[in-house]
């Protein structure tokens, strides 16, 4: 049976890749298979890559501050691509008040430093919309 | 799914790629009769060598000119979990400016050869999608990695300078299998010792082939021209030769022969591994159940056995 | 070492008589590691110290190989400097926190920049959609340098600018700005971090390759060393590194290998190591682990100062000296109870003291959900203030020497150091390690490993894997006002009208031309008076040198 297939990305200009890195290896030992696609990418790249990798979940590491933006622009396009069986999780510095906002635009979860890999593993496991 | 439907977007097609990974077999025979034997380079070579920036390279020159390209990544999924992290395409940024290029990464699917059952499958979908040419780029472990031959038209191995990696690549068969030998990162190190050297193994090939070698920088776009060149020519030689038929038939045959090795594999594994596990737990004979499970695989077992019994010196009953 | 035979045949005794009988009681409980995985004895005795030479290893206190310090009587004659990393939003915003920071005690001031800044690109730049002034200060123009000053007389205070791929291009805009105050060059006191280095390794803040940003970099030493005399033109930098994930280890041998480079390059530049080396200044990460990090700053000064002399041999001992900030360790901190955040710094800033530092920041308690209030600001400096003027920390000079953990440590980590130099060297150095993703496969690997622990529950991180607890976030949170983007923007469009486009363009082709060859301060301090801008000055290079495409390694 195919795997869960996750894209993690880094949207933006933040170069801080430590947590999406460590995400990626740990989601691989979840037994996730994870298309990591690295720093700097806009909104554009991700959606481009979330389509052709068919993926079941996008995740974005966002440190900068500007996580309001960039999940904005994602969620935009993946109303315009069609991609509403795909979930959109996030993780990073994003205080409290933001992600009640994010989760009210469509954002599926935002995990704050600390949440424990298993924690976010089952929250993919449960959440994921399409049946394999 | 209708093939036809599929084949005309990217989303469309990304979803086909993962029913024939997920094993729809009506889709994947679909593509197999659809197929119009368009190019596949496999691009091999030591984790490092820089497969992934030098494709990007090639296929940016090859897409500004209109060229519908694929280019399929392939990663090690890990046996301990069965997951995998997949990171070839962040390599190939700068591709995602072009609309007539699809990049899919996929994982071995804990398969020994480097390719899971269904990677012709995937080639098949592109092939019959209407690509005009396809990379596929392999693992890169350096070991055992042959089957890309199996599914490549023009098959392309990656060096570089700073590496003792001609003894892998020897190891790996690669040698005999590679149409044309980059080395790569020519900036790094002796590269021209390298071509040296590697000169010095390659042969002609039966075919009459002789396989060409190369220095790139792929960074900085130094040798891609000339490698664009060296495909060319492949492409023609084997186009010429009469060899490029034989070459697809090849890949059909393997696509076939992928299917019956992973229902052998669902046979004896998968699908009836606790069922065996039980039988032998209550009792039954050890040799009765390989009887069976040969039976089911459709082989005639009967003459293994009458032969086993012949030859001397193996001892005993048999089983 | 003297009577080696008794403490041997007395260790036994303790062991049969004492110990035994204490295990079966009271069992030990786990491994017991550093953070950064080194095995930690039960306890340390002379034992552990057999070939212990007091000078050869410590010295006096401000004496070869400066283990114990760089000065003679360190905290006795000057505390280390206060000072609070800060910047958001546009310049005049950020004016305003600066003066309130120095209202309340703070000694020196450090600017951080947004991230279209550290790379170099304009506020009117669509790549940095989303970004404007949201990890620090947007600084595009000469304007917006003197508008962040403004009232502030550079000529009495020294600023910490944590800059890095266009280093040189800010430099050049504060060494204007104080100019426009009034101020002589060579009064100016301060540090731009400018280690393109460990950007590559590890914070990702690069724009062009390797090679032609080590070249701007030396630029930036050479002008310096003739410039501006008081200037510390780079600040070679473990803090990154660690935080990515390297251990302290990994901290030190890389940002050492790191400065040795820049030594290297320029004395091959034809530099006098003297004119330069008493400039360079570092900048190393606290963390939690206390003994770790206090023996990580004292292996730090020996390792340098014995590098130093054996590599290049220079004639004064200043250039020996390895000076440093420390910055208590991001990554430390937890969204969890946040209040927690105070403790941890606590105790890593007392790791600082204790080992040594000239400057130090300290993070504030609510930096795992934003940039920190003023309130939080707040409690980071006076727990700075407590620990300099309450504690007593200060009042006799490295007090931990002798003991025999923390020598013994101090030891350890100079040894792993050193393997680490040999590792560096088979590979053929640091550009190539970089190029070859040597050392962001180390860190990722150490990353791993960190978090892998802490799933397993083999290290304790509390409020997070163990002592849990429902709770609703009381503290207050920072927030930039969308309004300092569009007065930012406006001032920068009004910036660009003023100006006669002809002798911009002039001053960035004179950039170009001679990118390769001369020295560029001179040539940015041109463009930047003829009115350039950030971005157009970064574009101009990026046309000459490329940009850099890192090999990705995860």
């Amino acid at each position: 049976m195919r795997k869960i297939r996750i894209l993690i990305a880094k949207p933006g200009l933040d170069g801080h890749d430590r947590g999406a890195k460590v995400l990626a290896r740990s989601l691989m030992d979840e037994g996730f298979e994870v298309i990591y696609t690295g720093i700097h990418q806009t909104a554009e790249d991700i959606i481009r890559s979330a389509i052709e990798e068919d993926v079941d979940v996008i995740g974005l590491s966002i440190l900068s501050g500007a996580h309001m933006y960039h999940f904005r622009r994602v969620l935009e396009l993946m109303k315009e691509n069609g991609l509403d069986d795909v979930l959109l999780i996030g993780g990073g510095i994003v205080p409290e008040d933001d992600k009640k906002k994010l989760i009210e635009m469509g954002v599926n979860a935002i995990f704050n430093p600390g949440t424990s890999i298993k924690e976010i593993s089952e929250f993919i496991k449960n959440n994921v919309r399409r049946i394999k | 799914m209708n093939i036809d439907e599929i084949m005309s977007d990217r989303k469309k097609i990304a979803k086909a790629i993962s029913e024939v990974e997920n094993g729809n077999t009506l889709i994947a025979t679909e593509a197999l009769r659809r197929i119009r034997g368009i190019d596949v380079i496999g691009v091999t070579g030591v984790p490092g060598s820089g497969k992934s920036t030098l494709i990007s390279k090639i296929a940016y020159k090859m897409a500004k000119e209109g060229k519908k390209i694929a280019i399929i990544g392939i990663d090690p999924t890990s046996p301990f979990s069965g997951g995998a992290v997949l990171g070839d395409r962040i390599r190939m940024k700068e591709l995602n400016r072009f609309d007539n290029v699809f990049i899919r990464s996929i994982s071995t699917g804990g398969k020994l050869g480097g390719m899971s059952y269904h990677t012709p499958d995937v080639i098949n979908i592109l092939d019959a999608a209407g690509f005009d040419l396809i990379f596929l780029e392999t693992v890169g472990t350096g070991q055992d990695e042959v089957d890309v031959m199996n599914i490549a038209t023009t098959i392309m191995v990656v060096l570089v300078p700073t590496l003792g990696d001609e003894v892998q690549v020897i190891k790996a068969g690669q040698l005999e299998i590679g149409d044309i030998f980059v080395v790569n990162k020519a900036d790094q190190g002796a590269a021209d010792e390298k071509i040296k050297e590697m000169t010095l193994i390659l042969k002609e090939r039966k075919d009459g082939w002789i396989p060409k070698i190369m220095k790139s920088v792929a960074v900085t776009n130094q040798g891609i021209d000339e490698i664009i060149r060296a495909l060319d020519e492949h492409k023609n030689f084997i186009i010429e030769k009469g060899i490029k038929n034989k070459k697809i038939m090849e890949r059909m045959l393997y696509t076939i022969k992928q299917y019956a090795l992973e229902r052998i594999e669902n046979i004896m594994y998968n699908e009836n591994i606790e069922k065996y596990i039980n039988q032998i737990k209550d009792g039954k004979d050890i040799s009765r159940i390989i009887d069976e499970i040969m039976l089911e695989m459709g082989v005639n077992y009967g003459k293994g056995r009458e032969i086993y019994r012949k030859v001397e010196g193996m001892g005993g009953e048999g089983p | 070492m003297e009577k080696e035979e008794r403490y041997i045949e007395k260790l036994k005794e303790w062991e049969e008589k004492v110990l035994k009988r204490s295990l079966e009681v009271l069992p030990e409980k786990g491994e017991f590691r550093t953070l950064s995985g080194i095995e930690i004895k039960r306890f340390y005795s002379p034992l552990d110290l057999k070939d212990f030479d007091y000078f050869e290893k410590l010295g006096y206190p401000g004496e070869y190989p400066f283990t114990r310090g760089i000065h003679p009587t360190m905290y006795r004659s000057r505390l280390w400097t206060f000072r609070e990393f800060s910047g958001f939003g546009d310049a005049i915003e950020t004016n305003r926190r600066l003066k309130y920071l120095l209202e309340h005690g703070e000694t020196g001031l450090s600017i951080a920049f947004d991230y279209p800044t550290l790379l170099g690109l304009d506020a009117d730049n669509p790549l940095t959609r989303g970004e404007f002034g949201k990890a620090g200060v947007a600084i595009n123009t000469l304007e917006d340098m003197q508008l962040m000053f403004d009232g502030i007389p550079l000529k009495d205070i020294s600023t910490s600018m944590t800059i890095n791929g266009p280093a040189a291009m800010i430099w050049a805009f504060y060494i204007l700005t104080g100019e426009s105050q009034g101020a002589k060059w060579c009064d100016l006191r301060g540090t731009i971090q400018n280690d393109i280095l460990k950007e590559y390794m590890a914070q990702k803040s690069f724009i062009f390759p390797p090679e032609p940003s080590l070249k701007l970099v030396i630029d930036t030493i050479e002008f310096g060393s003739k410039e501006l005399p008081l200037w510390n033109p780079i600040s070679i930098s473990g803090y990154h590194i660690r935080e990515a994930g390297a251990t302290a280890v990994q901290e030190l041998a890389f940002t050492l290998a790191n400065g040795l480079t820049y030594v290297e390059k320029a004395v091959e530049r034809g530099l006098d190591v003297d004119d330069f080396a008493p400039r360079l200044s570092f900048f190393f990460d606290a963390h939690i682990d206390f003994f770790e990090e206090i023996a990580k700053f004292r292996a730090a000064r020996r390792i340098w100062a014995k590098e130093m002399k054996r590599r290049f041999n220079p004639k004064k001992e200043r250039s020996l000296w390895l000076r440093f900030h420390t910055q208590t360790a991001g990554v430390s901190l937890t969204a969890q109870q946040p209040e927690n955040n105070i403790i941890r710094t606590t105790i890593e800033a007392m790791a600082a003291v204790l080992g040594g530092t000239q400057s130090l920041h300290t993070n504030s308690m609510d930096e795992a959900w934003a940039l920190p209030s003023e309130k939080a600001v707040m409690i980071a400096l006076r727990t700075q203030q407590i620990i300099g003027e309450e504690s007593g920390i200060p009042n006799t000079v490295d007090p931990l020497a002798g003991s025999y953990y923390v020598e013994w440590l101090t030891d350890k980590i100079e040894e792993e150091v050193y393997r680490y130099f040999e590792k560096i060297e088979g590979i053929g150095g640091v550009i190539k390690g970089i190029r070859s993703g040597f050392f962001q496969r180390e860190i990722a690997e150490s990353a791993y490993r960190y978090q892998k622990d802490l799933e397993d529950m083999k290290r304790v991180l509390v409020g997070v894997n163990k002592y849990k607890i429902e709770e609703r976030l009381e503290i207050p949170i920072l927030k930039v006002p969308d309004e300092l983007e569009e007065r930012h923007l406006s001032r920068l469009k009004r910036y660009k009208e003023n100006r006669d486009p002809l002798k911009v363009n002039d001053s960035l082709r004179s950039l170009q031309r001679n990118a390769d060859e001369k020295n560029l301060m001179p040539y940015i301090i041109d463009a930047i008076r003829s009115r350039a801008t950030l971005g157009e000055i970064v574009i101009s290079l990026k046309e000459i040198w490329g940009e850099y495409i890192e090999p990705v390694i995860y």
